[in-house]
């Protein structure tokens, strides 16, 4: 039994890896669900990213270092091009190869906040899927999955294989190691390519423009800077940011 | 929030000389005549042409007990536009039925109209550094976008077409619902002003920062480095993939205003933010700011505010 855990290098420009980051905040929450649930369910955690390795390896040996008993990268010419449904089919196809039943992958990244890896994913995958999910538990042949919604959690009951989309973990919860790979680790890296999977670059194309255009922001904003805290107030005054103040109580 | 959402559904529609239709749920128990008749009304004043009616699968509202009939309605209907609501079931529906459609799929974008009356769908990613860009019409797919509910709702002129679809279904895989509460941070959720702590707080400057909530009627939240350090409940923590708020009002305190945290903030917050350092990202993002120490800044704040006008 597999549980596939897809993890994702934070980006602060496309292709620009962020060494402030690493893994995003649902990334470090799908690490922690999907290295829990591997380990109720007695199953190999392999991790999956998908993207350049001067990219994605340190998120990889990052997850093997965290518990992972595997870890995939898959890379291609163009692969970061594709749109949301592009890469779902990559990671489907890696899904389908390692024969995993339980999927798990961060809700939004941190940088797109999209949100739409883990529901693409599980309709390529015909598997039923649950996003907003802040954790997990192995019930029989069934997962309990705590979602999150309109100021509820509510735990649903729903039969493996299933994919999910996990929020952030608590923060004072089992964080995933945030140290620099060591180099054993990252020779434990496989790497795979569109063959490899039996998909077909050409078929992929036509995901390349539908992510939308990139186009720098002109004019980046400035906040006004005041010069002290009464000058605040009196603007939030005058501009009716502030609640208006109760009158003062009557003296008696 | 169906009503916002419907708003901005009826100003696309026109644009691109399209007919809206509005996808409603008929409560179970419902008198199915007097229901939809209603429906048709209301909506129909909110600016849909046509309304389709579904009975109301199980609860809660997640791709699992909708999205097969959403994605039943869709095949007939054809749209190239589908709109949901950017809450927890519309984020969990939308892409999925993205997914399924083999379209494109647009997370609350701004949705502008251009000179010749094209769609034009823009996101802010990488930090609000670059911008997406879509135009409706240049796509060959449909489209799917989940927006929030602070948009201004639309006035239609006459009751709604009813369209009998037959759709209604039980889901195969309806999940059980094996426990529910209520989550302890919900107050964030609808407050009008939040203050969030940020890693510059310490624990001193803790109780100026509370007393800086107090003030503006506003709600305590945190960062996820506050949170983590245990000054503010790990449920009040403000960021991508832990809370998102849409106040009116958004005072940061000692936070830098990384990806992570401002993600979960909406565009439409005015942001006044207090950092000793001038060139933190987060002066990007706020409207008024004040550079200086927290322990020196904050005192001052609070007697500011404190002193009547």
């Amino acid at each position: 039994m597999t549980v596939a855990i897809l993890v994702r290098r934070a980006q602060a420009r496309p292709g620009q890896p962020d060494d402030d980051v690493a893994l995003g905040p649902c990334e470090r929450g799908a690490l922690t669900v999907g290295l829990s649930l591997a380990h109720e369910l007695g199953a190999d955690a392999v991790a999956i990213a998908v993207g350049p390795a001067r990219r994605e390896d340190k998120v990889l040996a990052m997850a093997l270092r965290a518990g992972c008993a595997r870890a995939v990268r898959i890379s291609g010419e163009g692969i970061d091009d594709l749109d949301y449904l592009g890469v779902a089919e990559i990671v489907a196809a890696a899904v389908k190869k390692l024969g995993a039943d339980v999927v798990v992958a961060g809700d939004r990244s941190v940088d797109e906040r999209l949100g739409a890896l883990a529901p693409a994913t599980a309709e390529l995958l015909g598997l039923a899927h649950v996003t907003g999910v802040r954790g997990a538990r192995v019930e029989g042949a069934a997962l309990d999955v705590d979602h999150h919604a309109a100021g509820r959690i509510v735990t649903l009951r729903l039969p493996r294989p299933l994919v999910l989309g996990v929020c952030a973990p608590p923060s004072r919860g089992v964080e995933a190691p945030s140290a620099p790979a060591p180099s054993p680790a990252a020779q434990a890296i496989v790497a795979w390519e569109f063959e490899d999977l039996g998909l077909d670059p050409r078929r992929l194309a036509p995901r390349k423009a539908l992510a939308g255009r990139l186009r720098p922001l002109r004019g980046a904003r400035q906040a006004t800077i005041l010069g002290s805290a009464a000058e605040l107030v009196e603007r939030l005054r005058a501009e009716h940011v502030l609640p208006t103040p109760a009158p003062p109580e009557p003296s008696s | 929030m169906a009503r916002a959402i419907l708003g901005e559904g009826r100003r696309i529609a026109s644009s691109l000389g399209g007919a809206l239709y509005a996808v409603a749920w008929v409560p179970p128990g419902a008198d199915a005549g007097v229901a939809a008749q209603q429906l048709a009304a209301d909506l129909g004043g909110g600016g849909a042409d046509r309304v389709v009616l579904v009975a109301t699968p199980p609860r809660p509202p997640l791709w699992v007990t909708r999205g097969a009939l959403l994605a039943r309605v869709c095949e007939q209907v054809r749209p190239s536009l589908i709109i949901l609501p950017s809450d927890a079931g519309g984020r969990d529906i939308a892409p999925r039925l993205a997914a399924r459609l083999g379209g494109v799929f647009v997370a609350e974008p701004l949705v502008e109209t251009g000179p010749r009356g094209e769609v034009v769908l823009t996101r802010a990613v990488y930090d609000g550094e670059l911008w997406r860009r879509l135009q409706l019409d240049e796509l060959d797919q449909a489209a799917v976008i989940t927006l929030s509910a602070d948009r201004p709702p639309a006035q239609g002129a006459d009751e709604a077409e009813l369209v009998a679809l037959g759709v209604d279904a039980t889901p195969a895989a309806a999940p059980m619902v094996v426990d529910e509460r209520v989550d302890a941070g919900l107050a964030i959720d609808e407050a009008r002003v939040v203050i969030v702590a940020g890693a510059g707080v310490s624990a001193q400057v803790l109780p100026m920062v509370e007393r800086l909530a107090g003030l503006l009627g506003g709600e305590l939240a945190g960062t996820r480095a506050a949170c983590a350090r245990g000054l503010v409940a790990p449920e009040r923590e403000i960021g991508v993939g832990a809370r998102s708020v849409a106040p009116e009002l958004y005072v940061v305190c000692g936070a830098s205003g990384s990806t992570a945290h401002l993600g979960a903030v909406s565009g439409d917050a005015e942001i006044i933010a207090i950092d000793r350092d001038p060139r933190a990202p987060i002066f990007r993002a706020a409207r008024w700011g004040l550079v200086g120490a927290l322990e020196d800044v904050l005192p001052a704040l609070v007697a500011a505010l404190e002193a009547r006008p």
